[in-house]
């Protein structure tokens, strides 16, 4: 009897803590969700028709991380770009639209207490800005 | 504590202020509880806390709330409940309790109040974090309160140290990303009727923790052996804490039947309380330790490579006696016993960290899953950890083997009646996944998710796989891996997960500035949205049918006035707005001339349409564009996702105005001439003040922005004012109107009004998959300009021929309206090889028209608009209907009543 235990993907329950640029950390249900990022409106008349319902209806979906836009609909109304593991749902750096697109991150990113963006300072020394790419 | 009088199954019982009623019952002497769900057995309280399979209530005083373990309710005065066989029964009653919700950020968050949380709370005050603990218990102490313990005065300064939150009946039910936590804290049911009326009944915690600790302790688990569910066999931890603790003595006679020192500690409690232990059955071959020790220095006498294999009951039911086997000899034999307290092991309480995706390890060294994690953010520490306090050695060991007949009553789970004769089944099925096997078997299903049964499954696949004879497998928990778990923890009543969001609370109401006239005219609403609207005004004793009549007619032959406030308003500004316009709209904007009005369509990028207005150029950089009063945000959300992201070199500022302005539009060929009265600064005349023509002008001095604009396509003006003023201006209409018989007309009568000019309404003739090609509005597609979905318009499917297309319906039978949503058929047409009938299109909007004198509709119908003058059929139930397919304009073709 074959007793190997599949690979099971890991089960997480909701509610990302997301860093809005301009808002700091809030709760997943502020926002909403744009799905992959720097998907550009292209030039309608340059793509063919297969292009053009390409580009309408299909959207990245990497079992990894992820760069994609979230609106924060419930707060300051800004959108901006978010590296996110579709795994393990941590939360990578933030970014503006058209500004630097930082690196994905090899390891998790450390994401900060509610006392970052309020006192100014960060748990264990690190600049909050630095390392998150904020611009 | 003090003596109180409660009710169980209708009889009055005497117990003691606060504590678990399962004692109490025990106490008294009712050891059968209930009768099992599927199997009929009867049962009896096994273990001390949430774990319980067997004693499950349903509360009678309170909230009535049901299927409540006796382990966890608190002995009150007043307190009555009866017992359950499986399924509980809701109040008939709604639950009148107080919830209420709250939010936390804390530094540290630490679960289980027991001796490892509160030396981890210690640790992280001495850090100068601040710290919140929560533990389910009505103290803390956790396995200490059970044994009767003080704490160790270090931790009980802990407790009061001023950066410590200690929320006690407090139970984690949920852990999510990034150190989210619900957790639900019960407030008042200890203090029965004593509770203030206004105290929370349960307050649901959401805290966000920077660092957690996880220190949630372990439940014991049974054994499987057959006739293991009889009244009277208990977890031995629970059995010596109802004797020893709680003052049970109605046990006279125990055996106990152990895989580790738990077993013999246990006993002692037992043996030291006044029970005679008959003996320790330990199914090692030989162990040493304190714990030993001491139970052959009180004379208890101990063997080893024993265990239970079976028991007998008395007349009613509870154990009479218990069948030991030596597992080596195989030699079997029976003892008298009431109370046989099995020491399974311990299994740590991994719910938690399996919500978060943190897999279980199997520990050989402990015989236990273990959760031993540590990251910066969450870390579990105490027995979850695999701390154990020492003086233990326990076997991996789940049972004796059974033959087939001892399986059928070898219960693993208690709440399924689920038996290793149904393990076997579903393994000889085929089945070895566990997760299969769980939902096979139900093993883990009920509302305890398998606190007991869980381990005891695993173990039994191991020792079936290997098809031992002695009990020892040769597959290990390891191989197999746990069940997942899933919030919440516990059951948690919706009421309380509702809290204070119920009734007029369970959704914000949205109302205009000329609510309350509405109601005092006895409107009908009916929610938009948010928005409370008023859908008709009937007269005293009016059908719905009558009123909207009334309106109609009233806004085609004389004047009738509707507050249009809820529609989307956005104010767009900017040097770029113009160009802006141009891209989002399908036809052009930037060619608007000032003081001028625009009906636009605006479509997705796909090509559907998606919202529409009328939109007033206000300036040379400033427009004000309406919107559907649903889609008001949708619009709003969609305009700034294309700056923000796609445009930022494009210059234009959008604001919602909605509420900003309340807008009155007075409708009807006498619109005019009632206006003039109440509009004496500018000039109303056709000529002065053309169609689609935008005009400021004051009333009373107020500033107004009056637009003639029709929905209805009868000579109209909207009347825009700030959103306060509405009132004011309204009941100066009122008292002008009473000549001219002015009426106030709802929803439903606008429309009526706008489909008898074949106007769409986005939402209700449209779906989402409607071009505009496809709504017969082609004229509205520019050729001069790119717009957004413009591109899409050249797909092929979306120019393919057999697409729905809005036309009109006429039923033949003028009096019959037909149900919007009905299906269209051709006519006679009947089911297909498949037994289907294919429609060819479907009704989107249906009124009576008292201006025709008859029923009409709006329709999608495939390729409907080259099938003019075709005659189709509803079906509707048994009935068929008859219509003839027609244009979607049915009143004033040639427009001449607007103007």
């Amino acid at each position: 009897m074959n007793m190997e235990r599949p690979a099971l993907p890991i089960k997480i329950y909701f509610m990302l803590y997301i860093p809005c640029p301009h808002c700091g950390l809030r709760n997943e249900t502020e926002f909403h969700y744009g799905a992959e990022a720097g998907v550009a409106y292209p030039d309608p008349n340059a793509l063919t028709d297969t292009e053009w319902a390409k580009y309408l209806h299909i959207r990245a979906n990497p079992k990894g991380w992820l760069a994609e836009r979230w609106v924060h609909f419930a707060g300051c109304g800004r959108w901006f770009n978010l590296w996110r593991n579709t795994v393990t749902h941590e939360i990578g750096p933030a970014w503006l639209p058209f500004s630097t697109k930082p690196k994905a991150p090899l390891a998790p990113v450390a994401f900060f207490n509610h006392r970052s963006f309020s006192e100014g300072g960060s748990e264990g020394g690190t600049d909050t800005n630095e390392q998150n790419n904020l611009v | 504590m003090s003596k109180v009088s409660f009710s169980f199954d209708d009889r009055i019982y005497k117990g003691l202020q606060g504590e678990p009623m399962a004692a109490a019952l025990l106490r008294n002497g009712l050891l059968s509880i209930t009768n099992s769900t599927y199997h009929g057995r009867p049962r009896g309280v096994i273990g001390l806390g949430v774990e319980e399979p067997n004693a499950l209530v349903q509360l009678v005083s309170g909230t009535k709330e049901s299927m409540l373990p006796a382990t966890v309710i608190e002995v009150v005065e007043g307190l009555a409940a009866r017992s359950l066989t499986g399924v509980g029964a809701l109040p008939e009653d709604p639950d009148e309790a107080r919830y209420d919700r709250t939010n936390r950020y804390t530094d540290t968050l630490v679960i289980g109040a027991g001796l490892a949380g509160l030396t981890a709370a210690d640790e992280h005050l001495r850090e100068g974090r601040e710290v919140l603990l929560i533990d389910d218990q009505p103290g803390p102490g956790g396995h200490l309160r059970h044994l009767g313990q003080e704490l160790p005065s270090a931790l009980r300064d802990v407790l009061a140290h001023e950066k410590l939150t200690y929320l006690c009946r407090c139970t984690a039910v949920g852990l999510y990303d990034q150190n989210y936590i619900v957790a639900i804290e019960r407030r008042s049911d200890h203090l029965g009727n004593s509770a203030p009326a206004t105290r929370t009944r349960i307050r649901v915690w959401h805290i966000r923790a920077d660092q957690i600790v996880l220190a949630p302790g372990a439940f014991q688990r049974p054994l499987i052996f057959a006739n293991n569910d009889r009244p009277g066999i208990m977890l031995s931890h629970a059995a010596a804490t109802y004797v020893a603790q709680h003052n049970v003595r109605i046990f006279k006679r125990a055996v106990v039947s152990t895989v580790d020192n738990q077993g013999y500690r246990d006993a002692l409690r037992l043996h030291n309380a006044g029970v005679t232990v008959q003996g320790i059955y330990d199914v090692r071959p030989g162990v040493s330790g304190p714990s030993v020790d001491a139970a052959r220095a009180a004379g208890i006498p101990i063997r080893f490579r024993t265990t239970a294999l079976d028991t007998a009951s008395n007349a009613e039911g509870a154990l009479h006696s218990v069948v030991i086997q030596d597992l080596d000899t195989k030699e079997t034999f029976q003892t008298a016993a009431d109370l046989l307290a099995v020491s399974g092991g311990w299994t740590p309480i991994a719910d938690l960290a399996t919500h978060i995706g943190i897999k279980p390890q199997w520990s050989e060294e402990h015989a236990v899953f273990l959760v031993s994690h540590a990251t910066d953010r969450l870390r579990t520490t105490g027995m979850l950890a695999g701390d154990f306090g020492g003086d233990d050695d326990p076997l991996t060991f789940f049972g004796p083997p059974l033959d087939a007949e001892q399986a059928r009553h070898a219960y693993i789970d208690l709440q399924r009646d689920t038996t290793l004769h149904d393990l076997r089944r579903a393994v000889g099925a085929g089945l070895h996944s566990i997760e299969h096997i769980k939902r096979y078997t139900t093993i883990g299903t009920a509302h305890d998710q398998g606190k007991t049964s869980g381990m005891l499954t695993i173990g039994a696949l191991c020792q079936l796989n290997a098809g031992a004879q002695d009990g020892n497998s040769g597959l290990s928990p390891a191989d197999i891996g746990t069940l997942s778990f899933r919030p919440p923890y516990v059951p948690v009543p919706f009421a309380a997960l509702a809290g204070r969001e119920r009734g007029p609370l369970s959704d914000p109401i949205r109302i205009t500035a000329l609510h309350q006239w509405h109601v005092e005219a006895g409107a009908v609403f009916e929610d938009v949205g948010q928005w409370k609207r008023p859908w008709y005004f009937p007269k005293p004793g009016e059908r719905i049918d009558e009123a909207v009549r009334r309106e109609c007619v009233a806004a085609r032959n004389a004047v009738a006035v509707m507050d249009a406030s809820t529609l989307g308003k956005i104010d767009i500004q900017g040097p770029d707005a113009a160009v802006f316009l141009d891209r989002i709209y399908t036809n052009m904007f930037s060619t608007l001339p000032e003081g001028q009005c625009r009906y636009g369509l605006m479509c997705k990028a796909d090509g559907m349409a998606f919202d529409d207005g009328v939109t007033t150029r206000l300036g040379k950089n400033h427009f004000l564009m309406t919107t559907t009063t649903g889609g008001a945000a949708r619009v709003l959300a969609w305009l700034e996702e294309w700056l923000q992201t796609e445009w930022p070199d494009l210059k234009v500022y959008c604001t919602s105005v909605t509420e900003h302005i309340s807008t009155i539009a007075l409708v009807g060929p006498k619109s005019r001439q009632l206006l003039r009265e109440l509009v004496t600064d500018i000039d109303l005349s056709k000529e002065a003040f053309p169609f689609m023509h935008s005009r400021l002008a004051t009333i009373d001095g107020i500033p107004v922005r009056i637009a003639r604009i029709s929905f209805s396509g009868e000579l109209a003006f909207e009347i825009n004012v700030a959103w306060g003023h509405a009132r004011y201006i309204w009941e100066r209409l009122w008292a002008l109107g009473r000549p001219y018989d002015l009426t106030a007309y709802g929803t439903e009568t606008m429309h009526v009004l706008r489909a008898e000019k074949g106007y769409v309404i986005i939402g209700q003739d449209t779906d989402g998959t409607q071009t505009p090609h496809d709504l017969n509005m082609s004229w509205i597609v520019s050729k001069k300009k790119d717009f957004i979905g413009k591109r899409s318009f050249q797909l092929p499917w979306l120019k393919a021929p057999g697409r729905p297309q809005l036309v009109g319906l006429l039923p033949e039978n003028g009096d019959e309206v037909i149900p919007e949503g009905a299906y269209i058929t051709a006519l006679n047409a009947g089911p297909d090889e498949r037994c289907k009938t294919p429609h060819t299109g479907f009704v989107t909007s249906s009124y009576y028209s008292p201006a025709l004198g008859r029923a009409f509709a709006l329709a999608l119908v495939n390729d409907g608009l080259s099938r003019m003058g075709e005659v189709v059929a509803v079906p509707i139930g048994k009935k068929q209907l008859v219509a003839t397919i027609c244009d979607a304009v049915f009143i004033d073709k040639e427009n001449i009543r607007r103007d």
